[in-house]
């Protein structure tokens, strides 16, 4: 792993860790007791989700009926919360696999958590795509295995039945991706632990045996690599599935050509805003400032500023086509967005996701937690509005003037979103008491030249060079 | 052939007497009928929970034992041939049986055929024989058939509330009128009109027994200013028959003669077969109207004005001024002043082949339009006075009396319910409380059954034998389809037996006399009756029209003072899928929307929309949840959710009557709006329903109504800085007359152009054998909603009540589309029945995960239930939105049937209603997505039937539920790919055809013929003051 990076680089970790305080640090965290603070938390998270649960429970036994979607508006809180949490699980591959294949180093620091977090809000998706169904029972249907029904068969036509495929396929994927990175990390927690109690032997389990041999270390290398790879292309191909829902379809507003790159940024966007939310919170409570850093977050901050930019530009693109177009009902689709009804879920959208990120143009901001907290909550609840705006906002005002309706969501439709958030943040809460947040291997690797330690002596070792002469060195050790 | 015989057990080998005994049985364990009853009921009378459950015992054994006989052994069906010797022919399980029959309600009457399945009654069809309504039905007719089923049905007499039976029944109420009579006490028998010439011969019998007696006829919603009038004009008190094909300018004034008045579905038929332009005779009739409130006539009109119900006078006699050139009074009637001489250029360019007729029910307007069409010599030519017309017999003046009478020892309610819909309430109720004998024959607890002292119900028709007299020269019959579902007895039947007479019904029938005895010598005899009554009716009509008015005696009659309105009026209206609320706990009825104001489940105040607005109610709220307010008349008050009624006349309000019933009435129709009779008012010896004084208040307070169209017009309503909003003149397209003339393609020239661009990237496949399609006239479309219920009792629809209708989940397989254009004070209406579109290239197939909807090679798009997961992705897809959610569990379809009770709507979950379920169609459970079929069940067994016959389909044969339903034919159906077909040549050499969004290549095989207007201006499609309001 050891190349050159030029010293003017912020370090990565701080505070002169050594490889023995990289694993306290990080597997402090998974021992002792559990803690007030964390007890109460999971508690609360976990009824929240208790909720969700029994809201499904609702709609299973009432059915779709106890929820605010009729004939015309037939998706609207289920399908928008779907794809808000496919785009959250985004950050995860992307932060994997393509900023591995691009060695980003900083990614180390937030990985882990961040592929957690991506199974965990797949999990939350496929809840909508199961129970979004007016009968969940038959939902097997949907599988393309042999059966006893002659020629019925399911449609390859339909985006959802690809839908199922990419979801599945992103599931299992982003799953062997982050298992794979925790087995050398469950050996460590393993190795601290008394050998024999149950603690080892759960760790033991969980670890498939890791020593840490150098054949160990060359075939995990290798799988990671592979891995990456073949998660690569998902990154892409799964939000560009689930915006063919859409772009496949006849309503104005959804059949639009730019709706596959738009939702692959607008997902990055959220999943980035998501891992930040929850990194800013994970960083102080578990002390792992060190290893998550100001440079981490700004990083992310730029990539939310990228994304954000691109997802603006795409909404802007769209007024412009609609304008192009000559398309009637197209063009009214959109002045109904920006003008009708629901204009203030449409400025909502604009003003989250298009003009609050352009902040992030400013250093002082980016490098700014509070600040940083905030926009990240805000674009969240932007690129919520915005699958709202898509899926409402062109459903409730499509061909015939005469099924326009509105639409209202019931107490049933929120209780199983605020669920799916409780599930979720139970899910991440024991994962993070359980699991190690921070790749220790991982981190372990970049020490050695992105540490800070390495940063000082690669500037000792430049300092006679007249070429960095005039470098202020205060800009580099003042994170110290 | 092998002689073996093969035993299947030892004892039947050894031929035990157990096995002997055994076998004999029909079944082998006793059925377990007594296990349901309890001991009390085996012995004594029956308890109405356990007829029910024995009823539901009696009918699973005989669905078993599937040996059903006819249930009247002398009722014949309609398709059975009398040249076979057998008469009765044997069931045939899985075949429907056709029953010619009649329907007869309010100012309406049809000749249909009953369809039976097993010996049910399951659906109402329209007898395309019958020269009336030649196959027409209104949504009323249609849905009748449910109230057959309804729970709420009384099963046995009753007295003061509790059960007895027949016998008990017959001697007291017998005794008492006996007592009554030999002192010389007044008995009453109160009906509404009453054609029946049963129930005619039944009176008479009672009457000679008991000589005190005193029939009198009221109808809730009266035409008898129409009669009293035609005793001057006519010299007899008779409503003659409108030959409305024969006009060419019709002008009414707050006439609904489409919808609600006398006589519609016949008007109707009569009405539309000149108003639809062809190619080959591109003409049609002018239609001027005068209304208060909002008509589906009103809206079918080229030219219509708006008028308060206290201008009516003054305008009909500034239209008797012009035409005759005299002064009858002076009148201003100011800007109407201009529609007026318009009218009158035309009447007078059409003498003799115009009609003027009014709704009003005040002798001085009618007397006006008897001058009017008198001085126009209509009468004896689109007027015909030799048929008249029985129905709306009410006298007013006749009831007005009796509500005084303070002499009423007995009063008989045959088919009336007075302390409902009579504006003498108050009074009918003393009347009843303090007479010595109360008797209704109501089949439920209604308003004024709750007071009697008896109540002897009554049976549903289709259980019952008749011969109505709807007009002179024309008997039709009545014939049960189903024994008496219940311990229930024919009124008739009643009537004769109180009077001590023990006739059946059936024998009532035949010895009603017929009075054709001359015209039909062989009517007497046993086969000519049985063909009469195969056939439903026995008509001598005559097409050509007689008559003649004298025209001084009316306008001598006239009074001509103008009636001085004082503020706001009031306009009390028979509401189109109600009527005058007799079957008004019919939850199809109640679910099905108003055709102007798409409002279900409630009346409500229409407002006009200035006075709306100016009374702080929002123009397009767009939402279910509208304001409520109160309406003060006389003292009485009465506070309902707000409508705005676009082109309704301003300073007026209109409450449709016909809802608030009461508790007893049913569970559907309780608490179903309120009741709107109390404000009718008795004046100047008729009953007016248009009252003035009126104050209104708008309240605080909102309700949910069951909105099911929350949009009203083409015009889009948010538009981008800069863009002109636009009007999508694409779906319904208009055009006026004499550009018709000019070219087939009037208002369709868009079409070429797009047929031409129309291209696509995939392979299309060449349309083999049959290609279903269906046409829809917007020109021959009224708007009446019969198809709708004709398809949801086709189509086993469910109800799914108020909440679920304002959440927009309406179920209804097909709707029609109102859509406002021009001046929101008094725009243009255009109706288009909406169903799916079975689009060639639907969007919806392609969208399916699991293939639950494929399209046929017939063109159809399929729906496979059992396949569906319920993604609702379809729906979404669906550029009309035509396709239908379960989102609960309706019909009680549904594993999870003990979680149903989560929707208000659980009028469909009982056994007996479910009864009307059609047995060909599925029956959809909750979570499953659903659409019109173009009716498949009968292209199959119409395909069978022509398979079994070897040979070819013929065009015509198919028809759709909606199709029998239309009463001016609106709707074709048929293959287009047979080149004779009606439907091939509306596609192909039609100019008006077009398709939705046909330049979005959906390729539906629904077309539209655009809507010609006969008006001189082109359509004007703006509707922006209301939009505007919005903001």
């Amino acid at each position: 792993m050891s190349h050159f990076e030029s010293p003017l680089r912020e370090p990565l970790i701080t505070g002169s860790k050594t490889y023995k305080q990289i694993t306290d640090d990080i597997v402090r965290g998974t021992e002792g007791s559990l803690g007030i603070t964390w007890l109460l938390s999971t508690g609360v998270a976990g009824l929240v989700a208790l909720f969700g649960v029994f809201c499904l429970t609702w709609t299973i036994l009432y059915g779709i009926g106890t929820w605010g979607v009729n004939t015309t508006v037939g998706w609207a809180w289920d399908i928008t919360n779907f794809v808000w949490w496919v785009g959250i699980g985004h950050a995860g591959t992307l932060i994997s696999a393509i900023l591995l294949l691009f060695r980003q180093k900083w990614r180390t620091g937030v990985n882990r958590a961040a592929e957690a977090m991506t199974i965990f809000a797949v999990v939350c998706a496929g809840l909508f795509v199961m129970l979004h169904t007016g009968r969940p029972w038959d939902v097997f249907y949907i599988l393309p295995y042999p059966n006893t029904r002659g020629p019925l068969w399911t449609n390859f036509n339909s985006p959802l039945l690809w839908d199922v495929f990419a979801i599945s396929t992103y599931l299992t994927v982003s799953l062997l991706f982050w298992y794979t990175g925790l087995v050398p990390d469950f050996a460590t927690i393993r190795d601290r632990s008394k050998a024999g109690s149950i603690r080892w032997k759960i760790y033991n389990i969980l670890s498939f045996g890791w020593v840490g041999s150098a054949k160990h270390w060359e075939r995990f290398e290798s799988l990671a690599l592979i891995l990456a790879g073949l998660a690569t292309p998902l990154v892409l191909s799964v939000h560009t599935i689930v915006s063919f829902d859409f772009a496949t379809s006849v309503i104005p507003g959804w059949h639009t050509t730019i709706l596959p790159p738009y939702f692959v940024a607008g997902a990055i966007f959220s999943g980035f805003a998501m891992v930040l939310t929850l990194m800013i919170v994970a960083r102080k409570v578990m002390n792992l400032q060190d290893y998550i850093t100001i440079a981490h977050i700004e990083s992310m901050n730029k990539i939310l500023l990228l994304t954000g930019t691109m997802v603006g530009t795409a909404y802007l693109t769209e007024l412009f086509v609609a304008w192009y177009s000559g398309s009637m009902i197209e063009q009214y689709a959109f002045a109904n967005r920006a003008f009708g009804p629901y204009l203030w879920a449409y400025w909502i959208m604009m003003s989250c996701n298009l003009i609050f990120p352009q902040f992030f143009w400013v250093k002082k901001l980016r490098r700014n937690i509070a600040f940083t907290f905030f926009a990240s909550i805000i674009v969240n609840i932007g690129m919520w509005f915005e699958r709202f705006v898509i899926i409402v906002l062109s459903l409730h005002r499509d061909y015939l003037p005469s099924s326009w309706t509105d639409y209202q969501p019931t107490w049933v439709e929120v209780g199983i979103y605020v669920g799916t958030g409780g599930i979720f943040m139970t899910l991440f809460l024991l994962f993070s008491r359980f699991f190690p947040v921070v790749a220790i291997a991982e981190v372990k690797s970049i020490l050695s030249i992105s540490g800070n330690q390495a940063r000082r002596e690669q500037m000792d070792e430049v300092k006679s060079d007249e070429a960095y002469q005039d470098v202020d060195a205060r800009l580099i050790y003042k994170i110290d | 052939m092998s002689n073996n015989k093969y035993w299947q057990s030892l004892e039947q080998f050894e031929e035990t007497p157990e096995f002997k005994e055994q076998a004999n049985k029909e079944f082998i364990e006793e059925l377990p009928v007594f296990d349901y009853v309890d001991d009390a009921t085996k012995v004594e009378s029956t308890g109405r929970r356990d007829f029910l459950k024995m009823m539901g015992i009696s009918f699973s054994a005989a669905a078993i034992v599937s040996s059903c006989k006819i249930p009247v052994n002398k009722a014949v069906p309609y398709v059975f041939n009398l040249d076979q010797s057998s008469r009765i022919p044997e069931l045939m399980p899985g075949v429907a049986d056709y029953f010619a029959s009649s329907y007869a309600e309010g100012g309406d009457f049809m000749s249909v055929l009953v369809k039976t399945r097993e010996n049910r009654p399951i659906k109402i069809e329209g007898n395309t024989a019958a020269p009336l309504s030649k196959g027409g039905t209104t949504g009323r007719a249609q849905a009748s058939v449910l109230g057959l089923y309804d729970i709420t049905r009384l099963t046995q007499p009753k007295k003061k509330g509790d059960s007895i039976t027949w016998e008990q029944a017959d001697t007291e109420i017998a005794n008492k009128l006996a007592s009554i009579a030999t002192s010389g006490g007044k008995i009453v028998v109160l009906t509404n009109t009453n054609y029946s010439l049963a129930t005619k011969k039944a009176l008479e019998v009672f009457k000679a027994k008991y000589p005190t007696t005193e029939v009198v006829t009221y109808d809730p919603i009266s035409l008898y200013a129409i009669r009293k009038a035609n005793q001057t004009t006519l010299g007899s008190a008779i409503i003659p028959t409108y030959l409305f094909d024969k006009a060419q300018v019709i002008a009414g004034f707050n006439c609904d003669f489409l919808g609600a008045w006398v006589n519609t579905t016949e008007n109707a038929r009569r009405y539309i077969t000149n108003r639809v332009p062809s190619k080959e005779n591109p003409n049609m009739s002018r239609h001027y109207q005068f209304q208060s409130n909002v008509t589906i006539t009103g809206s079918k009109a080229d030219y219509k004005y708006a008028i308060k119900p206290s201008q009516e006078k003054a305008v009909l006699i500034a239209l008797y001024n012009k035409l005759a050139g005299t002064t009858l009074a002076s009148v201003n009637i100011g800007e109407l002043q201009a529609g007026v001489d318009k009218l009158a250029a035309e009447l007078l360019a059409n003498k003799g082949a115009s009609i003027v007729v009014s709704g009003t029910n005040n002798v001085d307007i009618q007397l006006l339009t008897n001058a009017i069409n008198g001085l126009l010599g209509n009468y004896g030519s689109t007027i015909d006075t030799t048929a008249a017309l029985n129905l709306k017999q009410g006298n007013d003046e006749a009831l007005k009396a009796l509500s005084d009478d303070t002499s009423v020892k007995a009063i008989l309610l045959v088919g009336a319910n007075p302390v409902y819909d009579s504006a003498f309430s108050e009074k009918f109720k003393n009347i009843i409380s303090k007479a010595e004998l109360s008797v209704s024959f109501a089949d439920r607890v209604d308003e004024s059954a709750e007071l009697v002292q008896y109540i002897t119900p009554d049976s549903h028709y289709l259980e019952s034998w008749d011969v109505l007299e709807p007009k002179k020269g024309f008997i039709a019959f009545v014939q049960p389809t189903i024994n008496p579902l219940f311990d229930t007895r024919q009124a008739a039947v009643s009537l004769i037996e109180f009077a001590g007479d023990t006739t059946t019904a059936h024998d009532l029938a035949q010895s009603v006399g017929l009075p054709f005895t001359t015209n039909f010598p062989t009517l007497l005899g046993n086969t000519a009756w049985e063909s009469a009554l195969q056939a439903g009716f026995v008509a001598s009509l005559n097409e050509v029209a007689t008559g003649a008015a004298n025209v001084s005696a009316t306008i001598a009659a006239i009074n001509t003072t103008l009636p001085t309105s004082k503020g706001l009026e009031l306009v009390v209206f028979e509401s189109i899928p109600l009527g005058d609320g007799k079957y008004s706990n019919n939850p199809y009825l109640l679910e099905m929307p108003d055709p102007i104001t798409r409002v279900s489940w409630d009346n409500y105040i229409a407002l006009p929309y200035t006075f709306a607005i100016n009374n702080g109610i929002q123009a397009m709220s767009q939402a279910s949840t509208v304001k409520t307010a109160k309406v003060t008349v006389n003292g009485k008050e009465i506070i309902l959710p707000v409508v705005i009624s676009y082109g309704q006349a301003q300073d007026t309000i209109a409450i449709a009557l016909g809802f608030g019933r009461s508790e007893g009435v049913g569970q559907a129709a309780f608490g179903a709006g309120e009741n709107a009779y109390p404000l009718i008012k008795f004046d100047n010896g008729t009953i007016s329903y248009a009252v003035d004084g009126v104050t209104y208040e708008t309240l605080n307070e909102t309700r949910k109504i069951g909105l099911s169209q929350r949009y009203h017009t083409l015009q889009e309503d948010s538009n981008l800085p800069g863009r002109p909003r636009r009007y999508r003149s694409n779906i319904v397209k208009e055009a006026n007359l004499t550009d018709y003339r000019k070219s087939d393609s009037a208002g369709n020239e868009d079409r070429a152009s797009i047929k031409e661009h129309l291209t696509t990237l995939y392979k299309s496949y060449d349309s083999l054998g049959h290609h279903w399609s269906m046409a829809v006239d917007l020109n021959a479309c009224i708007g009446c909603g019969a198809c709708v219920i004709s398809c949801n009792v086709e189509n086993n629809i469910p109800v799914i009540g108020r909440k679920e209708m304002s959440n927009t989940r309406s179920m209804h397989w097909m709707r029609i589309d109102r859509y406002y254009s021009g001046d929101p004070d008094n725009p243009d209406v255009a109706f288009q029945p909406l169903m799916c579109q079975h689009c060639d290239n639907a969007p919806c197939e392609n969208v399916c995960p699991v293939n639950a909807t494929s399209h046929s090679s017939e063109g159809l798009n399929q729906m496979a239930y059992n396949r569906c997961i319920g993604t609702k992705y379809c729906a979404n897809n669906c550029p009309f939105k035509v396709r239908k959610f379960n989102w609960y569990d309706y019909q009680g379809g549904d594993a999870f049937g003990a979680w149903n009770d989560h929707t208000d709507a659980t009028y469909m979950l009982n056994d007996l209603t479910r009864m009307v379920l059609n047995p060909d169609v599925t029956v959809r459970s909750r979570g499953v997505m659903e659409k019109c079929t173009f009716c498949v069940q009968r292209i199959q067994s119409a395909k069978l039937t022509a398979k079994s016959d070897g040979r070819k389909l013929k065009d015509g044969e198919i028809q759709t539920a909606c199709q029998t339903a239309c009463p001016t034919g609106a709707i074709t159906f048929g293959d287009r790919n047979d080149k004779n077909s009606e439907i091939h040549h509306i596609f192909y050499d039609s100019g008006r055809n077009y398709h939705l969004y046909e330049e979005q290549h959906f390729l539906p095989n629904v077309g539209y013929q655009v809507k010609i207007r006969n008006t001189d201006e082109k359509p004007n499609f703006t509707f922006i003051g209301a939009l505007e309001e919005k903001a």
